[in-house]
């Protein structure tokens, strides 16, 4: 299967990998797919003071695309409030890294990852 | 070039680019092609650039096209595989189809399957009138090839096609058709078609049957799921290749004909100055197969005294060589035994030259006059 | 060293350069076809191909008169599935019996025939790969007509007792059809010894070409099988259609070859398979899929743990791998023989399967185990799965979020 050069480049040179910590009252940790599947991905954010994601970090295990997609999501969470992170689709994800039909599934997952990240830290308020 | 090959609808010589394409895969390290490594994408981007250039040559699309090992197997997949799908169709193939049409589809008559044979008229084509008898509440899936491999006789299969209606499943066997004259698939309206590279100045071992996008068909071989599951096996990577090679330089040879039927008709007139007869010859046919007998004269005995000059020429289809049978295709067409086992066919390649002609035609005639000699002792 | 290093053999051998050789003049000179036999040109096409069916006979101990070609192995898989199916369920009945870890030839010309009425028994091997030969025993019912086993298996490389088991269909009058298209050239095979029936080749496994293949057929006793390809009645009505002598020729040479250096060659691979092996196993939760004895060299076939197979293979370009057969290598599946083990789905989705053959140097395996050693450790370092490990997380016990 021939990836994107994007695919690629998240692949090669993963941002934001790492863990938060996961007990920080403002941090969200989202954790979905599952080991049997084939993906698991695992997405912290960090609330900052002014109402924005400050951090985001990730950790996957998966394909090349599941990597790429949840490194990329990183990036885009950065910057956004909570509201603006929740409407993010898995269709941006997957034009972004012009993701291969059979592939779709990993951005559909990243998607899922924030959902349940911001569930996380909302839960937590 | 010369040649005393004249057996070109049996086998064609591999043409030297076709070759040069196959020996760099050969050399080149290709993987697997359902391998994701660069080594099986290779291999994959080859196997698909040769079904493009396949396709286009027989006005088909990529998708339409599947890889099989030869035009026996494309035509054992198209009877088998319909007859899976549709246990309840009627089967009518013609009366001088291959074997490996007629053989497939006698079979069906064993698990219980309807097949018939449709007559041929003296002409060598088949008698349309036959298929008055087609009931419209039938499944019907008819197949016709569309050039016979002994008598060289061309199936209007455009117009059967038409008088028939889209409700009857029409497959050709094609494999001499490719290269000899215009072949359009999806122009003839077919539903199938087969088609074989070694007839083509392709390598032997590779074929494809073309299948109509949307018709439903089940494998003949089950297994890894290649061929978009319909033809399981490693791809035959190389032969590929070459076949693609072959049928990208089919277009050019289509060019070629009127030379062929230069030399052909030439030849003709002389066996007929010498005596002998020509099967099928107001009939539309190709231009490079003459279809001939010198009555009295057995064919095979004819082809071995030949034989002895180098002269490689047959007595019909090379598959059923090692049988004494006349040729099935002869009596088909009303001709007597005897007649039959008379016949002797001439396929002429790009290679032959007019003195290959000259030559073949004087060694007949030294051949003819010799056995006459004997006959006329025995008689 | 040449990059990327080629490690995927078990999906298909490169064409030997004397294989090749020897296949040129067949596509050129020699042409005809060997079915012709009114003139010369077949002749010679007919003698190559009975030279090449000797030696194709010669590495199996056969009968050239026992060899009948084929396409590939998938062909000769499929034939001898159902045409001894066909030819003899009347006789005997129709209960079929193989293994879970067949290759994908076998099992889905099984599954054809189940659709047309046969019963079939998919046995699962043990947790090494191996079948149990009191189970295999325990399978076989008086209709039972027919059992197919792979000699060696293209994933994990474990070889099955052909011996034992053949023994067992003979007491049992169960014709024994045997897939070895990974067998030639890697393990003995005297088919005057072993009680086989049927058995498929492949050449293109053996530094022979693609598209072409065989199949052994017993004549003492003497099997018969129903044609599944009816035409001009090559190959003594088995198999119809015209054959490519070149990839004949092709065949015969890989299997020459074969016969002659397979030893001294296999004794070669051996060392690199340990030296894999010893580098590989020195990285933190490895797993070797398949039994450590009895196995072919050239496959070895290993599970990462918390690393997930196609990035790994992503990660290590270099080496041309894959994660089990090629045939399923488009589907996002586990391996179906790695799960018949009874391996854990995420074992299944770790595993790499290295094989190696006769272009693989010692160079190349050490430079495949420092690229293992490093981007597994990268890997791992971006797995949640591994952080819980380390956290001493029991996996089992996570409840996860199913998508």
């Amino acid at each position: 299967m021939a990836y994107s050069d994007k695919v690629l480049d998240h692949y090669e040179n993963p941002r934001n990998v790492g863990s938060l910590d996961k007990n920080d009252p403002n941090v969200g940790t989202g954790m979905v797919g599952a080991p049997a599947c084939g993906d698991v991905m695992k997405l912290q954010i960090k609330l900052g003071k002014n109402g924005l994601i400050e951090d985001a970090k990730f950790k996957t295990y998966g394909c090349g695309s599941a990597i790429a997609s949840s490194s990329l999501v990183t990036e885009m969470l950065k910057g956004k409030t909570l509201d603006e992170a929740e409407s993010i689709k898995n269709s941006a994800i997957a034009e972004e890294l012009a993701l291969p039909p059979v592939k779709i599934h990993c951005s559909v997952l990243a998607e899922d990852a924030i959902k349940a990240a911001i569930n996380d830290l909302k839960s937590k308020k | 070039m010369s040649s005393l090959y004249f057996d070109n609808n049996a086998t064609t010589m591999v043409d030297p680019e076709v070759i040069q394409s196959m020996q760099e895969c050969w050399s080149s390290q290709l993987g697997n092609p359902s391998s994701n490594h660069s080594f099986g994408r290779k291999a994959h981007q080859l196997v698909e650039e040769a079904r493009i250039k396949v396709a286009n040559a027989v006005g088909a699309l990529p998708k339409e096209v599947f890889f099989t090992s030869s035009g026996s197997e494309s035509n054992n997949w198209f009877v088998n595989g319909m007859a899976k799908v549709n246990p309840d169709a009627k089967f009518f193939y013609g009366a001088t189809e291959h074997p490996c049409i007629s053989k497939p589809m006698q079979q069906l008559q064993n698990i219980g399957i309807f097949s018939e044979v449709i007559p041929v008229k003296t002409s060598g084509e088949v008698d349309e009138t036959f298929f008055k008898k087609l009931n419209k509440n039938d499944i019907n899936i008819v197949s016709l090839m569309y050039v016979n491999n002994e008598s060289g006789v061309i199936h209007d299969l455009k117009k059967i096609k038409e008088n028939l209606g889209s409700n009857v499943l029409m497959h050709s066997d094609a494999v001499q058709a490719l290269g000899k004259i215009k072949l359009e698939f999806n122009d003839l309206n077919l539903d199938a078609m087969s088609i074989s590279s070694h007839k083509v100045n392709g390598p032997q071992g590779i074929a494809a049957l073309v299948i109509k996008n949307g018709l439903d068909i089940e494998p003949l071989i089950y297994g890894g799921g290649q061929e978009s599951g319909l033809r399981s096996g490693t791809e035959n990577i190389a032969s590929i290749v070459g076949f693609g090679k072959a049928c990208e330089l089919a277009k050019e040879k289509l060019k070629k004909t009127v030379h062929l039927k230069e030399l052909r008709d030439f030849f003709e007139k002389n066996i007929k100055l010498l005596g002998g007869v020509i099967f099928a010859e107001a009939s539309p046919r190709v231009s490079n197969t003459s279809f001939f007998g010198f009555p009295n004269i057995d064919g095979a005995t004819l082809i071995t005294a030949l034989d002895k000059h180098g002269i490689g020429i047959a007595s019909g289809s090379a598959c059923s060589s090692n049988n004494k049978e006349p040729s099935h295709v002869l009596l088909a067409m009303g001709i007597e035994d005897q007649q039959a086992q008379s016949a002797v066919r001439l396929s002429l390649g790009d290679q032959n030259t007019k003195e290959d002609i000259v030559f073949l035609l004087e060694k007949i005639k030294l051949e003819v006059n010799r056995l006459l000699t004997y006959t006329s002792i025995l008689n | 060293m040449k990059l990327p290093i080629y490690m995927d053999y078990s999906a298909t051998t490169p064409v030997d350069k004397r294989v090749a050789e020897k296949m040129i003049p067949f596509i050129t000179e020699e042409f005809g076809n060997p079915a012709s036999r009114s003139h010369p040109y077949g002749w010679t096409a007919e003698k190559a191909v009975e030279e090449a069916r000797r030696h194709v006979a010669d590495l199996v101990n056969a009968d050239p008169k026992e060899i009948v070609w084929t396409s590939g192995a998938t062909e000769s898989n499929n034939l001898a599935i159902k045409g001894i199916a066909e030819f003899y369920s009347k006789d005997k009945g129709k209960h079929i019996i193989t293994i879970a870890t067949e290759h994908k030839a076998v099992i889905d010309a099984f599954r054809e025939l189940e659709r047309i009425g046969y019963e079939a028994t998919y046995l699962t091997p043990e947790p090494n790969g191996l079948i149990n030969i009191e189970k295999f025993k325990a399978a076989i019912r008086p209709d039972t007509v027919l059992a197919s086993v792979m000699f060696v298996n293209n994933e994990i490389g474990v070889i099955q007792d052909i011996h034992s088991l053949g023994n067992i269909c003979r007491e049992h009058n169960v014709i024994f059809h045997v897939d070895a298209a990974q067998a030639t050239g890697k393990v003995d095979i005297d088919l005057t010894k072993l009680p086989v029936d049927v058995m498929s080749f492949s050449a293109h496994k053996t530094y022979g070409p693609k598209g072409i293949g065989a199949l052994y057929v017993r004549r003492k006793p003497r099997i018969r099988l129903q044609a599944q390809m009816h035409g001009g009645g090559h190959e003594r009505g088995m198999r119809s259609g015209t054959l490519a002598t070149h990839q004949i020729v092709g065949m015969g040479e890989a299997f020459k070859i074969a016969k002659e250096e397979m030893h001294d060659e296999n004794k070669r691979i051996k060392k690199l398979h340990d030296q894999l092996l010893k580098g590989l196993t020195e990285i933190e939760e490895v797993y070797v899929n398949g039994d450590l004895n009895h196995r072919v060299p050239h496959n070895l076939n290993i599970s990462f743990n918390y690393v997930e197979g196609e990035s790994l293979i992503m990660a290590i370009k270099d080496i041309a791998v894959s994660s089990g057969s090629a045939c399923t290598s488009a589907s996002l599946e586990p391996s179906y023989v790695l799960r018949a083990l009874g391996r854990s789905d995420e074992l299944a989705h770790s595993s790499i399967r290295f094989s190696i053959g006769r272009y693989t140097t010692e160079e190349d395996i050490n430079h495949a185990i420092g690229l293992l050693k490093q981007k597994i450790g990268k890997l791992r370092e971006l797995s949640p799965l591994w952080e819980m490990f380390k956290d001493g997380v029991d996996l089992e016990k996570v409840e996860w979020a199913a998508h």
